[in-house]
């Protein structure tokens, strides 16, 4: 009977990213600078979008925004990627939007993107949270055991500073940013496509 | 029946929060000694007293987490084990503790509510519900109300979220799909009705925030796809049997160990803080067995309540005039999993001193307590049954550690 179901129910996956839906979007991104942000997230008069905590008591107009993710140094080549998601401090908002990447509705794996359980097996280390003094080591020994070409993805605004003022960077190598608190999935799609040297066009 | 909720540092004492959840009656007594009550280390983030290794015993020790091994989250647990069995097992909160209550403490309440809502981002409208409750003089009913329907919306999820758990440990992959479809539906109803997916910056004193109210219209679609999915659910022997018997915990280890939430409500204790919140009119659900099955059962009920009180609720933007209580001031909230509390201190409306206790800290003693005896296959199937996480389990405790 589940697969019956399960066919009644015809495709709900994502078209991401060939075509976004508005459902799928951040609803309320600021697009443009606040007079000021009492997080800090304001840089040399610019808002700083990897510290910034969306929490909406700026002055800055907010609305949904595509592109979230900011990849410095993609990997050389295009083709499916293997990522290890690691826990450095987050408040779990970031560890459930990277669980939904798998459900029904965005089902990476329809992209070649598949998780390991081990660094020893990944490509990209997606790193969230801020890193705590107990998962330091844990970071560090994670980015040490992982194959060449590797490169480390750190998604939301605790992971860059946004909250505690640790950065991930202060401790290993960063190859990309995905901003958001927490990134939606489809931007989590968009870091992780982009870091695979992948068109999102 | 008083139950020993939290215990926070703070000048150099203990302070032991105490609550009946018959009557709701709080009382706060500082103490230079921890409470002599099972769970009291636990209650400071010390777990090491719970691990036992019996006499004569070979079990050997490992540690599962805090990276590695299917957690998925900044935790861990020391597993005294022969090989199959569990002997003893405890929590290890420390890799993910964030001193989120010094990003609180020293801001205006308006803007301590921003790191609140990350101090566990599932539970963020139960921690500022708790925290509302505790700063708010004459709180508005109407402005209650709809923080009421927002913190069922958050039961919604994360109870959709569990099943979907329970049913992929078992295997039913398509029952585990559509769950967690059902968890992706509320969240993208959160994100229409508030502006973000997990409700952040909807709770405002005196206030609150929604953009589209209608969105919660869309609840009657999940609500029935919900009521279907169920009763497929309730007839797959293989979820069932797994669950059933697996990871028990008696009504004698809820009231030994102070649980709370799905964990004590699954083995026929009622300790719902609904159940004395003047906003509800609420009779706390209970299963007897105190098993993997009966919290799963519990879940399924409370889905069905929830969606009756959304519906019994005008969702629309609400905003009130509301003066701040100054000094120290107790709140609770019931979650998805159990209950949070905020013990908060308000000077010239700043937070000056703030102690939280998320449920995990004490149901990770709890689902220890359960899953000890059992076999390593249970693992998934008792902590799932929970739904905790270490976010809310190492929160601070707002003091000199």
């Amino acid at each position: 009977m589940w697969i019956i179901r399960g066919l009644k129910k015809g495709v709900i996956t994502s078209r991401y990213p060939e075509k976004s839906s508005e459902e799928e979007l951040p609803p309320m991104v600021p697009l443009s600078t606040p007079g000021e942000c009492p997080f800090g997230a304001l840089r040399d008069g610019r808002l700083d979008g990897s510290r910034c905590l969306y929490c909406r008591l700026c002055d800055a107009e907010f609305g949904r925004k595509e592109e979230m993710a900011l990849i410095e140094r993609p990997l050389p080549f295009r083709k499916s990627l293997h990522v290890f998601f690691l826990d450095a401090g987050t408040c779990h908002a970031c560890n459930r939007e990277v669980a939904q990447l798998q459900s029904p509705y965005y089902d990476i794996h329809r992209l070649g993107i598949f998780f390991t359980p081990t660094p020893k097996h990944a490509d990209v280390l997606l790193v969230a949270g801020c890193p705590t003094d107990e998962m330091i080591p844990v970071l560090k020994e994670a980015y040490e055991v992982m194959p060449e070409p590797k490169r480390v993805l750190v998604m939301g605004s605790c992971a860059q500073g946004g909250l505690c003022g640790r950065r991930v960077e202060n401790f290993i190598p960063v190859d990309g940013r995905i901003n958001g608190c927490p990134p939606a999935p489809v931007n989590i799609i968009e870091g992780l496509l982009k870091t695979a040297g992948r068109d999102i066009q | 029946m008083k139950v020993l909720s939290a215990v926070f540092r703070r000048k150099g004492a203990f302070l032991a929060v105490w609550l009946n959840y018959e009557t709701g009656e709080v009382e706060i007594r500082e103490s230079p000694e921890l409470p002599k009550r099972k769970i009291a280390p636990a209650l400071t983030g010390d777990t090491s007293a719970y691990l036992t290794v019996p006499q004569g015993s070979n079990a050997v020790s490992l540690t599962f987490g805090p990276a590695a091994g299917g957690l998925g989250q900044a935790g861990a647990f020391e597993i005294l084990t022969y090989g199959e069995r569990i002997v003893s097992i405890r929590p290890i909160y420390s890799y993910k503790r964030r001193r989120i209550e010094a990003s609180i403490a020293g801001r205006p309440v308006h803007e301590a509510l921003i790191p609140l809502e990350r101090a566990a981002g599932n539970f963020s409208m139960a921690y500022t519900y708790a925290f509302l409750r505790a700063v708010e003089k004459d709180p508005d009913r109407e402005v209650w109300e709809v923080r009421k329907a927002l913190l069922e919306l958050e039961r919604l999820y994360n109870h959709f979220n569990a099943i979907h758990k329970l049913a992929g440990a078992a295997s039913q992959k398509v029952a585990t799909m559509r769950f967690h479809a059902l968890e992706e539906d509320v969240l993208r109803i959160l994100a229409r009705l508030t502006g973000h997916r997990y409700g952040f910056g909807a709770n405002k004193p005196g206030e609150v925030n929604l953009l589209e109210p209608g969105a919660v219209e869309r609840l009657r679609a999940v609500k029935e796809e919900f009521l279907t999915l169920k009763d497929e659910l309730l007839e797959s022997k293989i979820l069932i049997d797994r669950l059933h018997n697996t990871c028990r915990l008696s009504r004698e280890d809820i009231i030994e160990l102070d649980a709370v939430g799905i964990a004590a409500r699954g083995s026929g204790v009622p300790r719902d803080v609904r159940a004395f919140d003047r906003f509800y009119s609420y009779k706390p659900v209970t299963c007897e067995e105190g098993d993997a099955l009966a919290r799963m059962m519990v879940r399924i009920e409370e889905i069905e309540r929830s969606f009756e009180i959304i519906e019994g609720i005008d969702v629309k933007p609400v905003k009130a005039e509301t003066e701040l209580e100054e000094g120290l001031k107790f709140g609770v909230a019931e979650a998805a999993h159990g209950d949070v509390l905020a013990l908060v201190e308000v000077r010239d409306g700043a937070v000056r001193w703030i102690g939280l206790r998320g449920a995990s800290r004490v149901n990770y003693i709890a689902f220890c307590r359960g899953i000890t005896g059992n076999i390593f296959t249970d693992f998934p199937f008792g902590l799932e049954s929970f739904g905790l996480n270490f976010a809310d389990a190492a929160l601070w405790q707002g003091g000199e550690e």
